[in-house]
């Protein structure tokens, strides 16, 4: 009887270990050169929050930061891609995260899913690849309010945030 | 035993046709989700034009929205052999079947006895010469289109015409059928 519950445990062992979280991915790619990796606080869009309402202020501050993961295709890591092609729709299909939309064609593929409820996620992820490499963003946040989203986009276009946050990226490379 | 049988029945009559071709390489996929409905019917966007407006109220509506596109004949075959099993697991009818010199366009419908509006539609698209039609580089063998959700048809033939797929206008010709 012992020796079942043995294999239980190793089995839910052995289950949890072969798809990591989505963040234990994250981590795990940081130092890999093949990887790029870049972490976009909603702060770079350099909003003046005395100019937002308080409606606005709160859409804000429910979307923390933007993490992006990214993997071009070399010569010297082509045998790495299907690999790690492989690991990140294990994570994308697992049951955590509800799917948005999905498109595939010969040469690209993309997927939106979310973690969390429609009212209110915690976390937005989009999945796009193609034959040279692919990228993985997570919006995250607590308690997203979706239908803010819109009001906050105005924001984004009323100041110049998306000309800040463009200028600040290509400064990092 | 038997019990084992009916369970791998009903695990392969589960298996959609979408889902299992989503990553193969013969085929191009495109699914929208009650998930993102729901989400797209949250945000407020506002518009001051009324076609655009019309257009995003007929989104609320929209369950679930799929299509895929194959050049191979193979999977042709298979979501062929679904379609047939889908209308009758379903109880689908057929609304029209349409063939010109560009396509074989079949469309099947569950629908409301109340009202006019369609549950479920189901647009199967194959012998497609795609010299008569202009679809850019690709060259599909079969279209097949799903829409669940509360759905008016005539609303729909305009979605259908601005994504550019074959059957578009069959479906408009299906509204002028009705108004007449």
């Amino acid at each position: 009887m012992t020796k079942f519950w043995f294999y239980i445990l190793a089995l839910a062992l052995v289950g949890c270990s072969a798809t990591p979280s989505i963040q234990e991915y994250y981590v795990s790619k940081t130092e890999d050169p093949s990887f790029l990796v870049i972490d976009i606080p909603t702060s770079i869009l350099d909003i003046d929050s005395n100019t937002l309402s308080l409606e606005e202020q709160e859409a804000l501050s429910s979307f923390q930061k933007l993490n992006v993961l990214m993997f071009r295709k070399t010569t010297a890591n082509a045998e790495q891609f299907p690999e790690e092609l492989a690991i990140v729709r294990s994570i994308i299909d697992a049951k955590t995260f509800e799917p948005l939309f999905v498109m595939s064609d010969r040469q690209y593929s993309g997927k939106l899913v979310l973690e969390g409820t429609v009212e209110h996620p915690d976390e937005i992820v989009f999945f796009g690849a193609a034959d040279d490499g692919f990228v993985l963003a997570r919006l995250i946040g607590s308690d997203m309010q979706v239908d803010k989203a819109m009001l906050l986009a105005n924001v984004v276009q009323r100041g110049n945030g998306l000309e800040n946050a463009a200028k600040m990226i290509s400064d990092m490379f | 035993m038997i019990l084992v049988a009916l369970f791998t029945i009903s695990l392969s009559w589960g298996q959609d046709v979408f889902e299992k071709y989503e990553y193969d390489d013969n085929v191009s996929y495109f699914s929208i989700s009650p998930k993102m409905f729901q989400m797209l019917a949250k945000l407020s966007i506002e518009t001051n034009d009324p076609e655009a407006d019309q257009f995003i109220s007929l989104v609320k509506e929209i369950e679930s929205f799929k299509v895929i596109t194959t050049e191979s004949a193979d999977i042709s075959g298979d979501i062929n052999k679904w379609v047939n099993k889908h209308i009758k697991a379903s109880k689908m009818e057929e609304l029209m079947r349409v063939r010109d010199e560009q396509a074989y366009v079949n469309f099947y419908v569950k629908s409301n006895k109340n009202d006019d509006l369609v549950k479920e539609l189901l647009m199967f698209v194959t012998d497609i010469n795609s010299k008569k039609m202009n679809l850019g580089d690709r060259k599909p063998e079969t279209v097949l289109l799903y829409l669940s959700g509360d759905i008016d048809l005539a609303q729909i033939s305009k979605l259908v015409n601005q994504m550019n797929l074959p059957g578009g206008q069959q479906l408009g010709k299906l509204n002028e059928k009705e108004n007449d």
